[in-house]
């Protein structure tokens, strides 16, 4: 028999939900009324310059933290690769919102340990490289948790069909920047990745805990996203891929 | 030691911390059976990000105007406030 979340379960899921859109809105609204100087902020389709501005202005008194207190920005990539396991932990345990929750943690971890990096040693080759393999552990264990979570289904397949497309979308940027060609176009890159894979799994879980009357698969909005990460995570690893062949022609012609 | 920071930015710390653990704590009191677990840590998280709204209440107004502009229809911060 399947399991039926309590009246309390319900309740303390909408409560939740409620919370986070409402902390979400009033926090965007007071950003909004404020004058902002966005140009050094790079917005995509996904996430505009708008929103990015206001994530990074929420996260500035913790870089500021880590920065005053000479915080090496190896130990936040490190401390992104434990953040990393207990997402995989969660997801293997079926706890889909903790784990969501979780790899939003490290994906702001991500953005941190870079601008920690910049300001500090002004961004050294060790960093880079260190950070570079930590994203790539960071991005597989996540599909590995969510491979776990859908085992026993033929959501399985979707999960490695997006786990391949995230791993090209860098594979391909790597490459065409070691022939020398620059490669950042791309609907979707690794924030915006985090953001869908985050927030889906965050309300997902939350809708499942919500309405356990509701006649549709289990953790149908998880399933949406994942599907919805492999499409988009693989159009994007071809748009990059005809891209570097256009650059790396132009080249050869000329 | 690395010099004291601004109150304002410890605050505004606390707000964003808070909202993290409080987070991951509701997340275990409603997916585990570590349910008081959970949510002693969403409790402390909850008491985290209230600490730094009631630091921000006084010391910071809600409206930064732009420069030279109407300066008097931003909120100010009471005349007791350090």
């Amino acid at each position: 028999m399947d399991y039926y979340p309590s009246i309390l379960e319900q309740a303390f899921a909408l409560a939740l939900l409620v919370f986070i859109l409402g902390t979400a809105v009033v926090s965007i609204r007071a950003y909004l009324q404020r004058p902002h100087d966005l140009s050094g902020v790079r917005g995509s389709a996904v996430l505009s310059a708008g929103i990015r501005g206001w994530y990074i202005e929420n996260l500035a008194p913790i870089e500021e933290f880590f920065v005053r207190w000479r915080v090496a920005p190896a130990y936040l990539s490190y401390a992104q690769l434990v953040g990393s396991v207990l997402v995989t932990v969660c997801y293997a345990c079926g706890m889909v919102f903790t784990a969501g929750w979780l790899l939003l943690c490290t994906g702001t971890l991500d953005i941190i340990d870079g601008r920690v990096a910049r300001r500090t040693q002004g961004g050294s080759a060790r960093g880079a490289f260190l950070d570079s393999v930590v994203d790539r552990y960071a991005d597989s264990l996540a599909y590995l948790g969510l491979a776990i979570f859908f085992r026993s289904s033929w959501m399985l397949w979707v999960v490695l069909f997006a786990f391949l497309g995230t791993l090209m979308v860098s594979y391909v940027r790597a490459r065409a920047e070691a022939l020398g060609a620059e490669c950042k176009v791309g609907l979707l890159q690794r924030p915006e990745r985090y953001v869908i894979l985050g927030f889906g799994c965050v309300f997902g879980a939350l809708v499942e805990h919500m309405t356990p009357w509701l006649h549709a698969p289990h953790y149908w909005l998880v399933i949406l996203t994942v599907v919805v990460l492999a499409a988009l995570s693989n159009a994007s690893a071809v748009q990059r891929v005809v891209h570097v062949l256009g650059v790396l022609g132009e080249r050869s012609d000329a | 030691m690395p010099d004291p920071a601004p109150p304002e930015l410890v605050s505004r710390a606390k707000r964003v911390i808070g909202m993290f653990v409080a987070m991951v704590g509701s997340g275990i009191a409603l997916e585990s059976a570590a349910v008081w677990t959970g949510t002693g840590i969403m409790l402390a998280g909850l008491g985290l990000m209230i600490w730094g709204l009631a630091e921000r209440a006084p010391t910071t107004p809600w409206v930064v105007p732009e420069p030279g502009g109407d300066v008097s229809a931003a909120p100010r911060a009471p005349e007791s406030a350090p």
